[in-house]
C-alpha cells in the first residue's frame, strides 16, 4: 500500500513539475544557481583550509555541523509537518480509503523529507565531501558521512513530528492553526538556546570555542557521537562503527516514540481539527450593537484591525521586536551593567534610539503595509464589486498599516525613555517626527503590496513573493537613509561641526562628499540653530509627505487597474492560480 | 417594466483561443427577475464576473443602468451587489461587522443601516449568530450572511451566483419570496441556477447559455413556442435546449442493460 501511495505522490510531484510554467522554471533555476554558488564558495573555502584543521577543531565544526540539521530541520519542519499531518487536503480522502492510519504517515513522512531535511542534508553534503577529498579521508569516511547526514535529518524530522504529534493533544483544536505559528517561534527559540549553550555553559560563544578546539558540546550529546564516527572513518579507522550506531539507535528510538502516537496524535488530531472549524468561539449576543455606519477608508481600516486584531499569526510580524529589544536588554544587563548608569546622558542615548527605533519602523511599517494587500486573498472580490476607488482603499489600508506600529513602538519608546530619564521634549519631538517619516515607509509598503501581493490561507505571515519583499526592505531602507539626513542634522549638535568637516577632508568619494555637505550644514547650525533645525523640519516633512503620496498615487493606480493576488495552496506552497483582476480595483 | 437596467452588446471572453462567452447580446428591464441557466461550463459564472467586474471582457460591453461597468466602474458598482456561489467573506469579521462595513461604502445612514439588517438578519435566522465570526459560519450561513450584505444597501441590480446552493428550504423559500417581493419593488435580479424548479417558479424571463452561446431568452411562454410546445416543463425544454437527450438516452440503455434478463 505504502508503494501506491507514494507513487501517487511521485506522479502528483512530477505533474506538479511539469504544469509550472516558464516563470517558475526560471525562479528554480534561478534559486538552484544562486544555492550551487554559495556552496560552490563554501566548498571552496573548506577545502582551502581543510589541511590545516586540527582535529579537535574538525570534532567541533561536524558536532555543529550535526546539531545544525537537527536544528534548522525543526525550525523549517514545525509548520511543514503541521501541514503534512492535518491542514494537507488530501487526509479527508485519504481517511475515506481502507488505508491503515499508520501508512498514510509513513507516506506522509517520507514526504517531509523532500523540503527542508533534503536541502539541508544536500547543503552539507557537499563541502563535508569537499573537506574529505581535500584532507584524503579514508573512503569509509564518505559513507558514514552520507549515514551520519542522514540520521541527523531523520532525527530533526523526528523531533518535529513528535513535537506535532503532542502539541495538538493538548491545545484546542480551534486554537491549533495559530498555536502552531507560536510553536514555530518556541522551536525557534528552542534552536536559538540549542545554539547558546556552549556560550552559557562556559561563557563562550560558540564559534570561540570552535576556533579554539575547545568541545563544543558534552560527550553525552547524540551529536557528539556522530562527530566522532566521521573523524575515526576519515582517519580509517573501525572505531567509527560503535558511535554510528549508537547515533543511528538514537534516531530508531525517536522513530519508534514517533509512531506510536501515530493513533493518537494523527488521526484523532486531524479529526478534532477537523471538528475544531465547526466550534468557533461563540460570542453572547451583545445587547447594544456596533458603533455603526463610518467613512468608508475608516471602514477598510477598521475591517483589517479586526482582522489582525482576530488572528494571533498576524502579530508574528511583530515577534522580532523580541529579538531587537528584548534579548539585547537581557544581554545587555546580565553584562552586569545597572539603569543607573544609563541614566542623565540624553544627548547620547537618545539620538541612538532614535536611529534604532527609526530602524526599527523600517522593518515593520513597511511590511505590515505591504500585508495589507494581500490581506483580502480569497474575499478579494467583496472590494472589487463594491464602488470603492483604488484611493479609498489605499488610504484605508495605509492608515490602519501606519498606526498599529506607530502606537506600539510609542509605547516601547516611552518606556525606554522615561527608564532613561529624557527631557519633555526628546519625547515629544521624536514621537512627532518619526509619525512624520514613517508615513512614508508605510505607502511604499502598500505599493509594494500591489506589485508582489501573495495569499497563503495557512500562513499570514508570507504576504508577499520573495522578490518583492527583498526589494521592499531595500527601499524602506534607502527611504530611511535619505530621510535621515534632515533628521541627524536635527539630532546631531553644532558643536560636532568642525570633527565632521575634518571627516569629509579626510575622506574621499561619496562619503568624504556627504561629510563635507554635512560639515557645512553643521557649521551653519553652529551659528543659526533655530533656522537649520525649522529647516531640517521642513525638509523632512515635505520629503515624507511628498514620497507618501506619490506611492500612495500609484498604489491606487495599481488598484484600480487590477492587483494580481497570488493564492498559495495550503499543502504544497504552489502558487495555485493566480486570481487576474481585470481593470478596476483589485 | 420597460426601463432598461442591463445592456450586454456583443460580450466575449477569449482564453487563448477559447472562447468561454460568444459575443452574446441581451437585456435585463428594472424590474425583472431574471434567470441565467445553462450546463456545467456553458459560461455563466464568466458572464456573471464580467456583468460585476470581476473579470474583464475581450470585447463587447455592459452597461448597468446606463453605466459602462469598465468604463465608469464606480458609478455602476453603485447600482449593483453581487453575491458569488462560494461566498469567500473576511472570516476574522462578525455577521453584524461585514454589514456595517458594507454600509460603510455605500454610506447608507446608521438608522436605515441598523433597521435594515436586522430585518435581513431575523428573515434568514441570523439574528442570534450575527456576533460571532464568519468563520464560525457553515456554508450555508455564509450564503445567508452574502445575501444580508447585497441587500442591506437595497441595490438597484441584484446579481446571485447559484444562491440557493447551500440554503436549507426554510430560507430557501424566504429567499424566493424576499426577491419577489424586491423585485416587485423595483429590484432587478439577475440569477443563475442549475434549479430549474426555481427558474420555472421565479423568474419573470429566462435566458439558456450553451458552450459560450444565447441558446434561448425569453419568457417560459416564448421558450414553449420557440420550443414547438404548448405546455411541458422548463426542464425538459432545457434538456432538448442543450442537447441532453442523447446522454438520456444512453443511461436509459445503460439501465436496460442492467436489468435482469436484459441484453449482456
Amino acid at each position: 500500500m505504502i508503494k501506491v501511495l507514494l507513487k501517487n505522490q511521485r506522479r502528483i510531484f512530477v505533474n506538479t513539475l511539469k504544469s509550472q510554467n516558464l516563470k517558475n522554471y526560471f525562479a528554480y533555476l534561478f534559486v538552484f544557481a544562486v544555492l550551487a554558488v554559495l556552496l560552490f564558495f563554501v566548498s571552496q573555502a573548506i577545502w582551502n583550509i581543510a589541511g590545516s584543521v586540527t582535529e579537535p577543531i574538525l570534532d567541533g565544526i561536524f558536532s555543529f555541523s550535526l546539531l545544525m540539521i537537527i536544528g534548522m530541520i525543526i525550525l523549517i519542519g514545525m509548520p511543514e509537518v503541521f501541514k503534512h499531518l492535518y491542514s494537507a487536503t488530501d487526509l479527508e480522502f485519504l481517511f475515506t480509503m481502507p488505508i491503515k492510519t499508520r501508512q498514510i504517515f509513513i507516506m506522509k513522512y517520507m514526504q517531509s523529507f523532500i523540503g527542508a531535511p533534503l536541502t539541508v542534508f544536500l547543503f552539507l553534503l557537499v563541502p563535508l565531501t569537499a573537506y574529505g577529498v581535500a584532507s584524503g579521508a579514508n573512503i569509509i569516511y564518505y559513507f558514514v558521512l552520507v549515514c551520519m547526514l542522514f540520521t541527523a535529518a531523520t532525527i530533526g524530522l523526528s523531533i518535529a513530528y513528535l513535537l506535532n504529534l503532542v502539541v495538538i493533544q493538548l491545545i484546542p483544536a480551534r486554537r491549533a492553526n495559530e498555536l502552531m505559528t507560536a510553536m514555530t517561534f518556541l522551536s525557534g527559540l528552542f534552536v536559538y538556546l540549542i545554539f547558546m549553550l556552549p556560550q552559557i555553559s562556559n561563557n563562550r560563544s560558540l564559534s570561540e570555542s570552535l576556533m579554539a578546539g575547545l568541545p563544543v558540546l558534552p560527550d553525552w550529546v547524540p551529536v557528539s557521537w556522530g562527530s566522532d564516527a566521521l573523524i575515526q572513518a576519515a582517519n580509517g579507522s573501525m572505531s567509527f562503527f560503535l558511535p554510528m550506531i549508537l547515533l543511528i539507535l538514537f534516531a530508531g528510538v525517536l522513530i519508534l516514540l514517533t509512531t506510536t502516537l501515530v493513533e493518537k496524535g494523527f488521526r484523532t488530531g486531524w479529526v478534532r481539527l477537523s471538528e475544531g472549524s465547526g466550534k468557533k468561539k461563540k460570542r453572547k449576543p451583545k445587547k447594544e450593537r456596533a458603533q455603526g455606519v463610518s467613512h468608508p477608508v475608516i471602514a477598510i481600516g477598521k475591517k483589517e484591525w479586526f482582522s489582525i486584531k482576530r488572528d494571533m499569526r498576524e502579530w508574528m510580524t511583530f515577534l522580532p521586536l523580541a529579538f531587537f529589544i528584548v534579548f539585547p536588554v537581557i544581554g545587555f544587563f546580565s553584562g552586569g551593567i545597572r539603569l543607573s548608569d544609563l541614566r542623565g546622558f540624553n544627548d547620547i542615548s537618545w539620538p541612538i534610539a532614535q536611529g534604532f527605533f527609526l530602524f526599527i519602523y523600517a522593518l515593520f511599517n513597511g511590511q505590515l503595509a505591504a500585508a495589507a494587500i494581500a490581506r483580502e486573498g480569497l474575499s478579494a472580490w467583496i472590494l472589487r464589486t463594491l464602488p470603492l476607488s483604488g484611493r479609498d482603499i489605499a488610504l484605508g489600508k495605509l492608515w490602519i498599516s501606519w498606526l498599529l506600529p506607530f502606537i506600539i513602538l510609542t509605547i516601547l519608546e516611552c518606556i525606554v525613555g522615561v527608564f532613561l530619564g529624557w527631557a519633555w521634549w526628546q519625547f515629544i519631538f521624536g514621537i512627532v517626527v518619526k509619525a512624520g517619516i514613517t508615513i512614508g515607509i508605510s505607502s511604499i509598503g502598500i505599493w509594494i503590496g500591489t506589485i508582489g501581493a501573495r495569499f497563503n490561507p495557512g500562513n499570514p505571515q508570507q504576504r508577499l513573493t520573495f522578490g518583492t519583499s527583498m526589494f521592499l526592505l531595500l527601499l524602506a531602507y534607502v527611504y530611511l537613509a535619505v530621510l535621515s539626513i534632515p533628521y541627524a542634522l536635527m539630532l546631531v549638535p553644532g558643536e560636532a561641526a568642525p570633527f565632521v568637516v575634518d571627516l569629509g577632508a579626510e575622506s574621499s568619494g561619496f562619503f568624504g562628499f556627504v561629510f563635507s555637505l554635512f560639515g557645512v550644514l553643521l557649521t551653519w547650525k553652529a551659528s543659526n540653530p533655530v533656522i537649520v533645525i525649522s529647516l531640517g523640519l521642513l525638509l523632512m516633512f515635505v520629503l515624507s509627505i511628498g514620497l507618501a503620496w506619490l506611492f500612495l498615487y500609484e498604489s491606487a493606480k495599481r488598484i484600480n487597474r487590477g492587483v494580481t493576488i497570488d493564492i498559495v495552496s495550503e499543502t504544497s506552497g504552489k502558487t495555485l492560480f493566480k486570481q487576474k483582476s481585470g481593470k478596476s480595483l483589485y | 417594466m420597460s426601463e432598461r437596467s442591463i445592456k450586454i452588446l456583443e460580450l466575449e471572453k477569449k482564453y487563448g483561443n477559447q472562447a468561454a462567452v460568444k459575443q452574446i447580446n441581451f437585456e435585463v428591464r428594472k424590474g425583472e427577475l431574471f434567470g441565467f441557466l445553462g450546463p456545467n461550463g456553458a459560461g455563466k459564472t464568466t458572464t456573471i464576473k464580467m456583468m460585476t467586474g470581476l473579470l474583464e471582457p475581450t470585447n463587447g460591453t455592459i452597461e448597468i443602468n446606463g453605466y459602462d461597468i469598465w468604463k465608469n466602474p464606480l458609478e455602476a458598482k453603485k447600482q449593483i451587489a453581487y453575491v458569488p456561489d462560494q461566498p469567500n467573506l473576511y472570516p476574522k469579521l462578525t455577521g453584524w461587522e461585514y454589514l456595517e462595513f458594507v454600509a460603510s461604502v455605500f454610506q447608507i445612514s446608521s438608522d436605515h443601516f441598523k433597521e435594515r439588517a436586522e430585518q435581513l438578519l431575523s428573515i434568514f435566522g441570523l439574528t442570534d449568530r450575527a456576533n460571532e465570526l464568519i468563520e464560525g459560519y457553515s456554508h450555508g450561513m455564509k450564503q445567508k450572511i452574502a445575501i444580508c450584505g447585497a441587500l442591506v444597501h437595497d441595490p438597484e441590480i441584484l446579481f446571485l451566483d447559484e444562491p440557493t446552493v447551500g440554503l436549507d428550504p426554510k430560507s430557501a423559500r424566504n429567499l424566493k419570496n424576499l426577491l419577489r417581493e424586491e423585485c416587485d419593488k423595483g429590484m432587478t435580479v439577475f440569477l443563475t441556477t442549475h434549479i430549474l424548479e426555481i427558474a420555472e417558479q421565479m423568474c419573470d424571463r429566462i435566458g439558456i447559455i450553451s458552450d459560450g452561446a444565447i441558446i434561448a431568452l425569453g419568457t417560459m411562454d416564448e421558450l414553449r413556442e420557440k420550443d414547438g410546445r404548448t405546455e411541458g416543463s422548463l426542464e425538459e425544454i432545457f434538456l432538448e435546449l442543450t442537447g441532453s437527450d442523447d446522454q438520456e438516452a444512453i443511461i436509459e440503455e445503460m439501465a436496460k442493460e442492467n436489468q435482469p434478463g436484459g441484453p449482456s
